[in-house]
């Protein structure tokens, strides 16, 4: 099974008269490693590599990787591979609705990635005269364009917490939506990614909550061990824009 | 068009890759003692009982090797009546795919009339690959013992 057991034949191309091999030369179940020897691990002699480039384009190297298979079983193969197999297939179904999640001081909360333009990093936000207690934070430079800058956080009623045990590392981002063609964009504190949902996955609100006013969630959420509320984009937009004028 | 390669000894033969449900490893089969040439036993395939067929022990007479390249084929294959099963064909270095035309593939010019699975040859610089017809690979006795629905419907 090693390189030394080859017929005469190949012994003489190994020696180096005829560094590169045929698929056909090698005897079955021989790896021969002439990567090792003439290819690019090796002195890189072998005149195949002009072809090839890299021996891992080589049909000699693919073949030493199939041969890896000829291998016995390791004990206990079958068994588990027979437990894995007389399970029922999981079916795996798309998620239907894609949200980002990120986190505004200490509430991580989800809203639909279709009105996600880009997420950047913070930057500086000039604010605007005699705009300055309402939720408009300013202006802000995003590629060349002003956008309108506005508090989630403040909309929400999402004030930072002073008693907070453990303050969480902040990686301040800006994040750029879109909805109806308007463009606003808002800082959060942490945005952390795409998760994916089955639309029965989202669960009712408390009935206590949602009647609060300042409420623009359609549903909580499980992730990461977590209960998070899903923004409802349609309200939570139309009041911003609302609010702007 | 796309096909699974394997070997039966050293020779390689190929099998239609839009054929094939799924490729395993190589699983425990409850064996049949006194069962049929060829017949390697059953296995639980997500819950259902599917027999398998060594391909090796039908054509060469030898159970092919326990090796982790020798995998089983799981196709579908018809009964008498047209309905269709799932069967586990057991082959050996299962571990490759090739991508040829199907007019590359030319008639060997010999029939041997005992194996009509055997198909259409082509010829690369490594050997001869040989097409299968998997849905002829087992005789209609063989089918009928695999298949049947209930204990008197044995021939």
């Amino acid at each position: 099974m090693n390189s030394n057991s080859a017929k005469p034949s190949e012994t003489v191309t190994s020696n180096g008269e005829n560094p590169s091999l045929a698929v056909s030369q090698i005897a079955a179940g021989e790896i021969v490693d002439c990567w090792n020897k003439v290819g690019v691990i090796g002195d890189g002699t072998c005149p195949e590599l002009a072809k090839f480039v890299h021996c891992r384009n080589c049909p000699i190297y693919s073949l030493a990787g199939v041969r890896l298979l000829d291998r016995e079983l390791p004990a206990n193969y079958r068994r588990e591979w027979t437990e894995y197999f007389s399970r029922e297939k999981k079916q795996t179904v798309a998620g239907k609705t894609s949200v980002i999640t990120f986190r505004i001081d200490t509430e991580w909360l989800a809203l639909s990635i279709a009105v996600f333009q880009e997420v950047l990093e913070q930057r500086n936000i000039h604010s605007l005269p005699h705009r300055q207690k309402g939720i408009v934070l300013g202006l802000v430079n995003v590629r060349g364009g002003l956008v309108i800058c506005v508090s989630l956080g403040r909309l929400l009623g999402l004030e930072r917490e002073q008693n907070n045990e453990k303050p969480l590392t902040d990686y301040n981002r800006l994040v750029v939506t879109e909805w109806n063609g308007n463009r606003l964009a808002f800082p959060a504190n942490e945005v952390y990614g795409i998760h994916r949902y089955q639309q029965e996955e989202l669960s009712e609100i408390p009935a206590t909550i949602a009647r609060t006013s300042s409420n623009f969630t359609k549903g909580i959420l499980r992730w990461m061990d977590r209960s998070i509320g899903c923004l409802d984009e349609e309200l939570l937009f139309s009041t911003l824009n609302r609010s702007l004028t | 068009m796309l096909f699974l390669m394997f070997q039966l000894g050293k020779d390689r033969y190929v099998l239609e890759a839009n054929r094939v449900i799924e490729v395993l490893p190589l699983l425990e089969l409850k064996r049949f003692p006194e069962a049929l040439r060829g017949v390697a036993g059953i296995f639980n395939y997500r819950g259902q009982p599917v027999p398998a067929i060594d391909l090796s022990q039908l054509t060469l007479g030898e159970p092919a090797s326990e090796r982790l390249s020798t995998r089983i084929i799981v196709i579908h294959y018809p009964d008498e009546t047209g309905k269709r099963h799932h069967l586990g064909l057991i082959a050996e270095h299962a571990t490759e795919m090739i991508r040829r035309e199907p007019g590359e593939f030319i008639e060997p010019g010999l029939n041997l009339g005992n194996a009509p699975y055997l198909g259409p040859v082509l010829m690369d610089g490594n050997g001869t690959i040989q097409w299968v017809h998997e849905q002829r690979l087992i005789s209609n006795r063989v089918r009928d013992v695999l298949f049947c629905e209930t204990l008197e419907g044995i021939p």
